[in-house]
């Protein structure tokens, strides 16, 4: 079998340094009877590595604006359909950095806050439009137990909000409907999630992963 | 009361954030370790439950490849270096297998990424997987996408929703992290008739998938995905491993019931 030197150099790299950074937030807050000076070192060391972490994840912006502007000019370059909507992409990342370049703070505002905020809320408007056409969706494409119980739910959910007296019985249903099994349901996924994320954790410290190793 | 010398059943025992961790740390190492010794003694391989979705991963990835239009990978705001960086891993690999389905074809599959640093994530996977195929000279790192997202991700889900004409896109396949910005995604692709498999880990985004996806994941079978889609070495551990924490869980809530129970006096 042959292996080749540097993928085992990076499975050796990764399980150290996860090795060591475990080791070092383990002994965050006590040394668990071990020699002060090792608890103290594993503390330092953590501290250095998770400072590098926060330097390289600052300079991955610097790599997606240079791939936004690849992608978009790209477009542009190749005649792509919609390459209008790449232009304004790149008028508006060249008007937002010129303006902070020459410190016009106002206009800065108005293209990163102003517009954005505009644009953001019509479409948070337009989420509402798309989950009443996916629950509508929902019963159209196919009819089965479960999506019956979830459009029932939906709709018992619903009225409940309302503000009627006459729909007092079913804002009791609502009522235990979030506190029992929606709560429960909303557990059990978070739960499994994070289940799974230990089991990954763990697969990247022994070396399992093999992410970085191809 | 004593359960054993120095364990007070009857007081209330404080765990901190520490001692839970390093419970957390043994219970996943003595498990692990059971299932080694378990394995070893069966030679018999545990039997994985279906999954739609990943039974379905390989008629996206023929419909990308007979179309000859790309299939659409994305990661949602899943990145590198936060609480969703195991996530990210997850779902780069889930991304590995699909992109490794498609990659013969014409067409390169597309990565999108709304966290910076699960840039040079998806553009590794990309690369791994051209490698693995033999086909790097047609490795472009730029079928990676970075789409930045705003305060709620919504100029993150229009960006997407844009590129789908754009790129006149054949399936989609969403596993990441995502909240309800989700719907205006997938509510685009039905309107086109776009195939999709959704995953997330949020629960207002889990919700959306379950509704508008062909075939949803849910929850933590985004964490399983090298089991149900690797063929050259089969890796049943994982959601056998998932399986035994998850009834260690369910007997741990259950035996704090019935002491609670028992302490209020039935």
């Amino acid at each position: 079998m042959r292996v080749r030197l540097g993928a085992a150099l990076a499975s050796a790299l990764t399980i150290s340094i996860g090795v060591i950074t475990l080791i070092g937030l383990l002994l965050t807050g006590d040394n668990f009877g071990l020699p002060t000076q090792f608890a103290e070192t594993a503390r330092e060391m953590t501290k250095v590595l998770l400072e590098l972490v926060t330097i390289v994840i600052a300079l991955t912006v610097l790599l997606g604006v240079v791939n936004l502007v690849i992608v978009h000019l790209r477009r542009i370059w190749g005649r792509k359909a919609n390459a209008l909507y790449s232009l304004c992409v790149l008028a508006g990342f060249g008007a937002a950095v010129g303006t902070k370049l020459i410190g016009d703070e106002e206009a800065n505002d108005v293209l990163l806050e102003t517009i954005l905020v505009s644009v953001e809320s019509a479409l948070a408007g337009l989420l509402f439009f798309a989950l009443v056409y996916g629950a509508y969706r929902l019963m159209h494409h196919q009819v089965n137990w479960s999506r019956t119980l979830f459009i029932l739910s939906l709709l018992v959910v619903l009225i409940g909000t309302l503000p009627f007296s006459s729909v007092a019985g079913i804002a009791d249903v609502r009522e235990w409907l979030l506190a029992v099994p929606v709560s429960a349901g909303a557990r059990g996924l978070l739960l499994g999630i994070a289940l799974g994320t230990v089991v990954t954790g763990v697969r990247v410290l022994i070396g399992v992963d093999r992410s970085y190793r191809e | 009361m004593f359960w054993w010398k120095g364990f007070p059943l009857d007081n209330t025992i404080v765990l901190d954030d520490t001692t839970i961790t390093v419970l957390s740390i043994l219970v996943l190492l003595l498990t692990l370790f059971s299932l080694a010794l378990l394995s070893r003694k069966r030679k018999i391989p545990f039997p994985l439950r279906r999954i739609a979705a990943y039974e379905n991963m390989s008629v996206l990835a023929g419909r990308a490849i007979e179309s000859d239009q790309p299939l659409h990978i994305s990661l949602g705001s899943a990145g590198l270096g936060g609480e969703s960086t195991l996530l990210a891993i997850a779902g780069a690999e889930l991304a590995y297998h699909a992109a490794s389905q498609v990659v013969i074809g014409d067409r390169s599959p597309l990565l999108t990424v709304a966290d910076p640093s699960a840039l040079p994530l998806g553009q590794d996977t990309l690369r791994r997987v051209y490698d693995a195929r033999g086909l790097k000279a047609r490795y472009w790192p730029y079928n990676v996408h970075w789409y930045p997202m705003g305060h709620r991700s919504l100029a993150f889900a229009a960006a997407i929703t844009a590129q789908l004409t754009d790129e006149r896109v054949s399936s989609n396949l969403l596993t990441g992290s995502y909240g309800p910005e989700l719907a205006l995604i997938m509510a685009a692709g039905w309107r086109r008739e776009i195939p999709a498999m959704a995953v997330s880990d949020q629960l207002t985004g889990q919700a959306v998938a379950w509704v508008f996806a062909d075939t949803p994941l849910i929850g933590e079978e985004i964490f399983v995905s090298p089991s149900y889609l690797r063929k050259d070495i089969p890796r049943l551990s994982e959601p056998v491993v998932m399986d035994i924490l998850r009834w260690l869980l369910i007997l741990v809530l259950l035996g704090g019931l019935i002491a609670a129970m028992a302490s209020n006096g039935g």
